[in-house]
């Protein structure tokens, strides 16, 4: 009491009431300012979107729709007319892939022509790929470097490119909480880009540090989106879902190579149907010596690295 | 003072709420105004080069044995075997350098008879086409291999239904005088972090690539 006696001899104070009142007022202005920027959040799903089912829940008409639907969406962002499929798993068909690695002379090739044909996002940059420059005579990751420029090879270096390894055993189809990635028959771990939270729980999940978050809406220059498109592979992806490579299926799928492969100017990147004896990377696979990149955690990567002698 | 009456709200010194209620409406201005900025600005990210995506082989092959030009015939008849080192003796061949390990003589691949072909072990012919059974004389494994498919640049179809693949000779890749590959520009590295300068882009993928 004494206090308020005090006080009440300036003559200087106010009521608690009022006090409360008055800061809620200016508590509620101040937030309101700071959230002032959602106001221009633009890309909201629209109803279709949000209540579309799972990919896998899809019946052919549903999918039909949705192709229609992203197609006329990407020929209003982008101007073209995509040619937008989702070609189904091949029977008989398990994908893997095969990298030589004492001849990747790391030029970084594949990791462009990923960007060009996945639609990855520009900037911020989305790379599928990261080619590591390691040590020779060292298969430890830890030392490596991604930042290296300039003229390759460099002396006592070799390079190991590294990208979704598409586990038999993928520890990030088993982290998703929402099952909103799961592994096709063909060996492709798939995402469905609609059903993602982005939680990130994957690309924590991941030993192989595959996965890329769309923290930005993807920007892709209009000229250089890839028209090509599949459901579950390259088509614009939103903000806030995760992405990575799908041994590129829309081309896979329909017989060809992936990107990286065909761009690849040593050779060093084998792609094929391992469930054929006569393919190519059957061969290697029989014949080479072949290293899986963390072996000790079980994962059973498609993805191997090989050496020639 | 006791404009509140029932006594029992206590009273707040009427600084405490200026600064209250002045500090959050000096937040909301910063908010509006946005004083703060919008952080670092991103880093420019040059444009996709369509280089970096091109498939073309590292040389072109050519259709036709020539030098400079010519066909070969336009010089040597071949009527007479060649003899001697080409390198010394002629102002044309002299400024092919060869690096090829121990094999550094010229008529160990080309043909002294007909230099349009090249020669095999007993001297008969091996025509710019079949070019693969020359370097398979001596890269017997890297033939069986390239046969296979592990050595080697494949495009096309991986599946033997829809086309099949398309492999790419020896010299698409290697320059038969100096077959190791020369060095390349490596394309870009990676811009892990958009917002930090320079490139930090140390343990990038294999701590999973947070980015």
């Amino acid at each position: 009491m004494s206090e308020e006696q005090k006080s009440g001899e300036t003559g200087a104070d106010i009521s608690r009431r009022a006090f409360l009142a008055a800061t809620a007022t200016a508590v509620a202005a101040a937030t309101a300012a700071a959230l002032a920027p959602m106001k221009d959040i633009l890309d909201l799903p629209t109803l279709e979107e949000f209540l579309r089912k799972h990919y896998t829940e899809l019946t052919p008409a549903d999918k039909e729709a949705i192709i229609a639907r992203i197609s006329a969406q990407v020929e209003k962002d982008y101007g073209v007319r995509p040619h937008l499929s989702d070609p189904p798993p091949l029977t008989g068909v398990e994908f893997g892939y095969a990298l030589n690695i004492g001849r990747c002379i790391g030029c970084r090739k594949c990791v462009y022509a990923c960007v060009a044909e996945n639609n990855q996002s520009r900037n911020p940059e989305i790379q599928y790929i990261r080619v590591l420059e390691m040590k020779k005579g060292s298969i430890d990751v830890e030392t490596s470097r991604t930042e290296y420029e300039g003229e390759v090879p460099k002396q006592n270096s070799y390079y190991m490119p590294v990208q979704c390894h598409q586990c038999r055993k993928a520890p990030c189809v088993k982290a998703c909480p929402v099952k909103a990635t799961w592994q096709e028959p063909d060996g492709i771990v798939v995402i469905d880009y609609n059903w993602c939270i982005g939680c990130r729980y994957c690309m924590a999940a991941c030993p192989y540090g595959a996965r890329r978050f769309n923290f930005e809406t993807p920007h892709i220059p209009k000229d250089e989106l890839n028209p090509e498109m599949g459901l579950l592979s390259n088509q614009p992806r939103p903000q806030g879902v995760v992405e990575k490579c799908h041994f590129c299926l829309h081309r896979t799928r329909n017989g060809k190579y992936p990107a990286c492969v065909e761009v690849c100017p040593t050779g060093s990147r084998k792609f094929g149907n391992m469930l054929d004896p006569e393919s190519e990377i059957s061969n290697i696979l029989k014949n080479k010596r072949v290293y899986i990149l963390k072996e000790e955690v079980g994962t059973l990567p498609r993805f191997y690295y090989y050496f020639d002698i | 003072m006791g404009t509140d009456t029932n006594g029992t709200s206590p009273k707040i010194p009427l600084w405490t709420a200026a600064v209250a209620v002045g500090g959050m409406i000096l937040l909301a201005i910063v908010f509006i105004l946005n004083l703060l900025g919008n952080g670092a600005p991103r880093e420019n990210i040059a444009k996709l080069s369509p280089d970096y995506s091109d498939t073309a082989t590292v040389r072109k092959v050519r259709k036709d044995m020539t030098f400079d030009g010519a066909p070969c015939q336009s010089c040597h008849e071949g009527v007479e075997a060649l003899q001697g080192d080409p390198k010394k003796r002629s102002v044309f061949h002299d400024k092919i350098e060869i690096r090829h390990g121990r094999n550094q003589h010229c008529f160990n691949c080309h043909n002294r008879k007909q230099p349009a072909y090249f020669s095999n072990f007993d001297g008969s012919p091996i025509k710019l086409a079949n070019v693969e059974l020359l370097c398979a004389k001596c890269h017997g494994t890297i033939y069986r291999d390239w046969n296979n498919g592990a050595h080697g640049k494949r495009t096309g179809f991986w599946d033997v239904a829809k086309g099949g693949p398309k492999p790419t000779v020896c010299i698409a890749c290697h320059d038969p005088h100096w077959p190791v590959f020369k060095p390349m520009k490596a394309a870009p590295p990676p811009h892990i972090n958009p917002r930090r300068r320079g490139k930090g882009a140390r343990g990038g993928a294999e701590h999973g690539g947070h980015e």
